[in-house]
């Protein structure tokens, strides 16, 4: 049995983006089809909070999102995607904001009834979690970024809560996900109510942070074009919420 | 207007957003995740009491953690090929460099080369799946920090017996030119029987080798610094009498639970050790005696020559507060004991009186009359028996030393530490009788060989054949559980707690008969014959 808390194989090669942005061969766009696919459906929410930033009603919003996602599933995407450009979620911000400047509300509209809808939106219910937000004036770009990196270690969250799950340790991961920021748990009580030794539970906490950090680079390393870009991501994630959550 | 309550986050301080994965702050989350971020260490015996056991390693079945000690994980492992139950020491992964394994494998080295009961014996070392091990002899219940952890404090008699014990072997670490350096509770192992070994030799150093320091190559001091000596702290040289500092420190905290000097944090230790005077052991429990909590603030002395000098004179000093004392020996071994002394003490004697001065022994003008050959006569057989007594049991050492010359019997460990006797160890054997008996005169190995009782002294004192028979009548009646006499002269004869540990080179003799003595409460020496199957604890 895989220890979901035991440090998990390290580094990888490809990214779902690098697979998207260098995509040149009919075989190469069904896979990055399935890659972009698949990076939209993750990220989908904060191009919606940005929409909904941009001053959009909650109706209109889903609207614009929904047409954003088949615009780009349907033009795969690719004829703007560009490695040296750096991001995905550059390049999904860059599009939506060319896709929101030359729609007009009725192709929009038209596009949304002649086509099947590519995200369930009213099942995601976008604007129950919208209004989880905070309201700010701040810039709709700043708050798109916060969006995303929120994503992004709620992704990685639920993917460490998963892999607890299926090994039958969510009670462990429950009791010591409050680590996870580096906040030092009251260990004495936390072991006895986990019924582990002191020792086991500094193990844990390790072992815990170890695999929370590998899920969320590898999260983010699905957005870089390069693994070696991680950390920047990650510093700029980072840089977005401190400038607006503090 | 805010659509939602946020709060803080008790790290950074920054608020949470609301749709925060799990209410956690995510920019902590994010910073802990940069390839830069601060990765918390691990410790080694963390990582092995996670592990799951038993699982194999190598030629072995790890069964549980022990311990850790300052290089590695120690092991309960099962040897499969022989399903022997030994103790493994695996270096620790994070420690693994060429400077740590040639330590590791120091310790090996230095500790394979002690065989002694009270030492944890080693077995030998190895390279299993890359990792360095020492193989030892498994402690079943665990170290006195076990038992401190447990039971608190000991009582008094049982903490000195079990240093007693961990002298012992560090006596015999030390006859082979090791210095342990590293002496504490949790290095003190308690076998299945309840005697205590000393192991883990990983700080120890050779005594013969000059290279051998306490220091790493960087200038860390390893090891625990409320147990080491002010100079092993300094980083100077040290002898027997820094591990005697380690000795008193560990029995201090077997009497009080604590070390005698604490700190927040090792400097502060450190600080202390250099600096401060520990507590007194008898203002911190009532129930030490004075005379131990001198012997242990004498270990604790900051200066090494404040110290006791050696092992033995610790145990000497020691040995009163412990909780046995040595058994008599069969009667058989106790007739030969008493034989001897009449043969050297009695008979020599009596030939050389009646040789130079034409004057039996046994004559009573020898003690009656004052002629001047009777006096030079009688000056000579009290100096000859004070002269014997001091050599063969005042002083330990000495008759230790003269005794594996004469007679392939040995005397060892007169406690002469409480009370003191006011008499020098030999006159104790000849002091004046008292009472009616004589009028100022002195008789012949008066403790050993006497009730002091005057009427009996005078008819035992007819003949020298009376005497002799006196004498090993006196030697044959000591029983077991204590002869009237003993109880009388308050030398009571008690069996040893437990006949568990072979005897050390130096307290056997050559014919494997050790003869052992003390001086009880009021001065007089009780004496003990072992058979050679026996072991002799001192």
């Amino acid at each position: 049995m895989t220890d979901p808390l035991a440090p998990g194989p390290k580094g990888f090669h490809t990214t779902h983006w690098s697979l998207v942005a260098a995509a040149k061969t009919e075989a190469d766009h069904a896979r990055a089809r399935e890659a972009l696919e698949e990076l939209c459906r993750l990220y989908w929410y904060p191009l919606y909070a940005f929409v909904r930033d941009r001053g959009h009603p909650s109706h209109e919003a889903q609207d614009l999102t929904q047409a954003f996602f088949v615009r780009v599933f349907e033009t795969y995407g690719l004829a703007t995607a560009d490695p040296a450009r750096g991001r995905f979620r550059s390049y999904l911000l860059g599009a939506m904001k060319h896709f929101l400047a030359n729609e007009s509300r009725r192709a929009r509209t038209r596009k949304r009834g002649g086509g099947e809808p590519v995200l369930e939106l009213d099942a995601l219910d976008p604007e129950k979690r919208y209004a989880l937000e905070p309201a700010h004036s701040e810039d709709p770009d700043a708050g798109f970024d916060r969006e995303w990196a929120l994503e992004s270690t709620a992704r990685a969250m639920e993917a460490l809560r998963a892999e607890s799950e299926a090994n039958g340790k969510s009670e462990t991961f429950e009791g010591l996900k409050g680590s996870l920021t580096g906040v030092e748990l009251a260990r004495g009580e936390t072991a006895e109510t986990l019924g582990m030794t002191e020792g086991a539970l500094k193990v844990a906490v390790h072992r815990l942070r170890q695999r929370y950090r590998e899920l969320l680079r590898a999260e983010i390393a699905k957005t870089v074009a390069d693994p070696s870009d991680v950390d920047d991501e990650l510093r700029y994630l980072v840089t977005a919420l401190r400038g607006v959550g503090s | 207007m805010s659509r939602s309550s946020s709060n803080s986050c008790p790290h950074c301080g920054a608020s949470i957003p609301a749709r925060a994965s799990d209410r956690l702050c995510p920019a902590c989350l994010l910073e802990g995740a940069l390839e830069d971020s601060p990765e918390e260490d691990l410790p080694e015996e963390d990582l092995a009491e996670s592990e799951e056991l038993p699982r194999e390693f190598g030629g072995y079945r790890l069964l549980s953690v022990l311990g850790s000690g300052g290089m590695g994980v120690v092991y309960e492992a099962e040897q499969i090929a022989t399903a022997r139950r030994v103790a493994l020491k695996v270096l620790g992964h994070e420690l693994d460099s060429p400077d740590t394994r040639q330590r590791f494998l120091r310790e090996g080295r230095l500790a394979a080369g002690v065989n002694h009961p009270n030492s944890l014996y080693v077995y030998g070392t190895e390279e299993v799946d890359g990792r360095p091990v020492i193989t030892m002899e498994i402690a079943a219940r665990g170290t006195l920090q076990d038992k401190l952890a447990t039971r608190g404090p000991l009582p008094v008699p049982e903490a000195v017996d079990a240093m007693l014990d961990v002298i012992h072997g560090l006596e015999a670490v030390f006859a082979t030119g090791v210095l342990h350096r590293d002496i504490k509770p949790s290095n003190c192992f308690v076998s299945s029987d309840g005697s205590v070994k000393i192991g883990d030799f990983g700080l120890s150093v050779s005594t013969l080798v000059k290279d051998d320091s306490y220091l790493t190559g960087t200038g860390v001091i390893m090891g625990t610094p409320a147990f080491a000596s002010p100079e092993q702290l300094r980083g100077r040289d040290v002898d027997v009498r820094s591990d005697i500092y380690s000795v008193g420190a560990t029995l201090f905290a077997l009497l009080t639970g604590k070390p005698p000097l604490e700190g927040r944090h090792p400097v502060e230790v450190v600080a202390a050790v250099l600096e401060e005077t520990p507590g007194s052991l008898t203002e911190l429990r009532v129930d030490v005696p004075a005379n131990l909590a001198q012997v242990v603030a004498r270990c604790l002395a900051k200066r090494p020559d404040q110290r006791y000098p050696d092992y033995a004179a610790l145990r000497s000093a020691l040995l009163p507060f412990g909780s046995t004392r040595p058994a008599p020996a069969p009667m058989g071994h106790r007739v030969f004991a008493g034989f001897l002394d009449i043969a050297i003490c009695g008979l020599l004697p009596a030939v050389s009186v009646h040789a130079f001065f034409g004057i039996d022994i046994d004559d009573d003008r020898l003690f009656t009359e004052r002629s001047a050959t009777q006096v030079v006569a009688w000056i000579g057989l009290s100096t000859w028996f004070v002269v014997y007594f001091t050599v063969f049991e005042g002083i330990p050492s000495w008759s230790n030393a003269t005794v594996h010359c004469l007679g392939k019997v040995c005397v060892t460990g007169s406690t002469i530490s409480r009370p003191r006797s006011p008499l020098p160890p030999g006159m104790v054997l000849c002091r004046p009788v008292s009472g009616p008996t004589t009028s100022g005169s002195l008789r012949m190995g008066a403790p050993c060989y006497s009730t002091n009782r005057g009427p009996r002294s005078l008819e035992l004192r007819r003949s020298s054949r009376s005497r002799a028979s006196w004498v090993n009548s006196d030697s044959c009646t000591r029983s077991r559980r204590g002869s009237i006499r003993s109880r009388f002269r308050f030398t009571p004869v008690r069996l040893c707690r437990a006949l568990r540990s072979a005897p050390s080179s130096d307290s056997r003799s050559s014919s494997g008969v050790c003869v052992r003595s003390w001086i009880n409460p009021r001065g007089s020496i009780d004496r003990s014959v072992r058979p050679p199957s026996l072991p002799c604890r001192v």
